[in-house]
């Protein structure tokens, strides 16, 4: 996603982020704590898109908050302080999904929404009249919805969602294409059902 | 047919037709009058309006946090608070050094030392100097495995302990655990001295009680041992199959492989190899392997089993004083894989995490990272607070690194020597198709010269394709983002908008001015803005730009 040159002279707002890291570092707790604050519900937000179960979307953004702030040190003036954060909660949630994945029994893999759904159509809840995006998310597989989230919601190239995701980049390509399909198919239904009589106009 | 429905099915069919414009360009195969014909849809039909409206409501946003956020903190600064809490030693585990048994300053200090083995990075380890006596290797009371028999001190990758992931050393490790190294490697560091590191792929299973022998049973897998002088009667073994490899002080290792005898090599000092039928002694530099017999170990074997251990007697701080306090050093980096030096002396690769003194005196430390093709890093640390000391470097790549020792590359050399269809003064016969795909190959190797070059190969030689058209703003991202060529990327952006644009018009116009802010020029960085708020008012950027036009002075 675009950043500054790293070669521009750092702006007010990049030193005062460069401070309040530098500060977070030395582990000072105002610091720590303004920091935790400014980014919570940026961090909360993103593990709660990336992952499907609320509570372990909970346990992932504490970790990647816990994670940014351990990892102050780390912060650099180029990007901002939220796209950094952005990136270690990224990685921080997908690093605890495979865990997750990894310790789910193969029954509860094969069950996996996305399998399931694909193999029964009609089996989900019919969605809303009109339905927000975070709606459709759950109508999402496992690993198309980590795809669409990181190009849509973060805005990374299908390189650096590889990387993340650990997986080939055609594949990424492919699961993130499958997840516009179903995204028209949503956006289809909610035109025909508003032209219905009773739908919502 | 009512009205209505006319209409509705008309939206719909439109949208369709949207959608597989939209994938064609993606997929870059759309010819102009697709591209065209997709912009007028986009504008016109609502269903594409609304598709546009989810994703841009979607992106990432800062919001004030509430509730729910401020629980989240303030559950995460406790348990920060709790992970800066001291780590302490159990005590009653009190082994003698690594490797060596030489004489201590009188200063603590940090202070790289080497045993008796060939090459000094085999028993590069911090000593914890003292001028208290050294602690005696006294036995362990009966029943101390019940208690542990040792800790996990090494993580560097993914390490499971009974199954459970182990993301920090520290771990206490007792007779029948099982230790498997999924990928990476990991240190036990044993009662009385002994270090075993674990390669990837491979699994232990702990046994031995302290007034006997230790022993790790390699199930699968690699695993070398350095253990100090044990006492009469003690010892320890690697253990596989039938075959026990007992040693009271040296260094050596046992291979269990698929496919492959069962291995024992000796790296130092002698080993007494035993099987239900027959004790051999092994010496320094010699091989044992199953059904074969004695050899000897090769050069490279050893070296492979020196980087193995490696690093390991870091660990060996931690049990240097009974009692006493701990720190863990964690590293990690993006990406992984870089190699890691404190004060010199390797460690291992990120990620890893390690146990280490804590120095109340807070003596400073060198740490160092380096990964090729990237900057390497080097930071300053201490360690006089107990707890985890966590590390992060991004490493940036490095252009002109890439660029010279490309050259040594087999893809780059096919590249180079394959000549372009002009030089063979012939039409061209490859696939634009073949040439972009090779060149996204590059970029997902991160080798971002020789992507651009293939990139440029691809407009050179195909100028008239579609593909030669899309490929300009990625060789600009490219250009700006990871080669520092700047004015090169603004004249690809401007290539690409020259050829009458398309689904990429706005990334082209926003490395436009990304690509004049690099070089400094502010007019032509305020005269990009202005184009790219004329053509693109609600994009993306639009915000942030018109708020970058007014810092450089616009009305």
């Amino acid at each position: 996603m675009p950043e500054p040159a790293a070669n521009e002279p750092p702006s007010d707002a990049q030193l005062r982020d460069l401070e309040l890291m530098q500060a977070c570092s030395r582990r000072e707790p105002a610091a720590q704590r303004e920091v935790a604050l400014r980014l919570a519900a940026r961090v909360r937000r993103l593990a709660r898109l990336l992952l499907r179960e609320p509570a372990e979307a909970e346990d992932a953004a504490q970790l990647a908050l816990l994670e940014i702030l351990q990892s102050a040190s780390g912060f650099r003036r180029a990007g901002s302080l939220e796209a950094w954060a952005d990136r270690i909660t990224a990685r921080t949630t997908l690093r605890l999904a495979r865990e997750l994945r990894a310790r789910r029994s193969l029954f509860q893999r094969m069950t996996e929404l996305d399998l399931v759904a694909d193999a029964i159509p009609g089996l989900l809840a019919k969605p809303a009249p009109t339905f927000s995006i975070e709606a459709f998310l759950t109508r999402l597989s496992t690993r198309r919805r980590e795809a669409f989230v990181l190009k849509y919601a973060v805005g990374y190239s299908f390189e650096e969602i590889a990387t993340l995701t650990q997986a080939p980049l055609g594949t990424v390509k492919d699961r993130i294409a499958m997840a516009r399909r179903q995204l028209r198919k949503m956006i289809e239904r909610e035109a025909l059902r508003a032209e219905k009589p009773g739908g919502a106009s | 047919m009512s009205e209505s429905k006319a209409r509705r099915d008309r939206v719909v069919a439109e949208y369709r037709r949207w959608a597989t414009l939209q994938e064609r360009l993606e997929d870059e195969t759309a010819t102009a009058t697709e591209r065209d014909e997709a912009q007028t849809l986009a504008l016109d039909n609502p269903l594409c309006r609304r598709e546009h409206d989810l994703l841009t409501s979607f992106r990432q946003a800062s919001t004030a946090p509430g509730e729910a956020e401020r629980a989240l903190v303030e559950r995460t600064l406790e348990r920060l608070r709790r992970s800066h809490a001291v780590v302490a030693l159990r005590p009653g585990t009190a082994p003698p050094a690594l490797g060596s048994t030489s004489a201590r300053s009188p200063r603590r200090s940090w202070v790289l030392a080497g045993g008796s083995f060939a090459a000094a990075a085999l028993v590069a380890y911090f000593a914890w100097n003292t001028s208290e006596p050294p602690p005696s290797a006294a036995p362990t009371a009966p029943g101390s495995v019940s208690r542990g028999m040792g800790q996990l001190a090494l993580v560097s990758g993914q390490v499971r302990v009974n199954g459970a992931v182990q993301r920090l050393p520290g771990a206490t490790l007792h007779g029948g655990e099982h230790v498997e190294v999924v990928f990476g490697r990991a240190c036990l560091a044993l009662d009385r001295g002994v270090v075993a590191c674990l390669d990837a792929q491979t699994e232990v299973v702990l046994q031995g009680a302290a007034d006997a022998e230790l022993s790790v049973v390699v199930e699968r897998g690699r695993a070398v041992a350095k253990l100090d002088k044990q006492p009469a009667g003690q010892g320890f073994a690697l253990v596989g199959e039938r075959t026990r490899a007992h040693a009271t002080g040296t260094s050596f290792a046992l291979a269990k492989d698929p496919a492959k005898p069962l291995r024992v090599d000796v790296l130092e000092g002698t080993v007494r190899l035993t099987d239900p039928s027959t004790a051999i002694d092994l010496g320094a530099g010699e091989r044992w392997e199953a059904g074969v017999g004695r050899s000897v170990v090769t050069r490279e074997t050893a070296e492979w089993y020196r980087a193995l251990l490696t690093g390991s007697a870091a660990l060996n701080l931690s049990l240097a004083r009974a009692g006493s306090e701990v720190a863990v050093l964690q590293v990690e980096s993006e990406p992984e894989g870089a190699r890691v030096e404190l004060d010199g002396s390797p460690v291992g690769q990120t990620p890893l995490a390690v146990l280490v003194p804590k120095d109340p005196e807070g003596a400073s430390h060198s740490l160092w990272l380096g990964l090729a093709e990237h900057e390497s890093e080097r930071r300053s640390l201490d360690f006089a607070t107990a707890g985890v000391h966590r590390l992060f470097f991004e490493l940036e790549p490095t252009p002109r690194a890439v660029a010279a020792d490309a050259s040594t590359k087999p893809a780059t050399e096919r590249l180079r020597e394959r000549p372009s269809a002009d030089e063979k003064g012939e039409t061209p016969s490859e696939d634009p198709r073949a040439l972009l795909s090779e060149a996204r190959q590059l970029v997902a190797e991160r080798r971002w010269s020789d992507a651009a070059q293939s990139y440029r190969r691809l407009k050179a030689t195909f100028p008239k394709s579609a593909e030669a058209r899309t490929v300009s703003v990625a060789l600009g991202q490219l250009e700006l983002d990871r080669l520092g060529q700047p004015a090169a990327a603004r004249r690809s952006f401007q290539s690409y908008l020259d050829l009458g644009g398309g689904a990429l018009s706005q990334e082209a116009r926003y490395g436009k001015v990304r690509a004049a802010r690099a070089l400094g020029d502010d007019a032509a960085e305020l005269a990009a803005i202005r184009e790219y708020l004329r053509a693109h008012p609600n994009g993306v950027n639009a915000p942030a730009l018109a708020r970058r036009a007014r810092e450089l002075g616009a009305e």
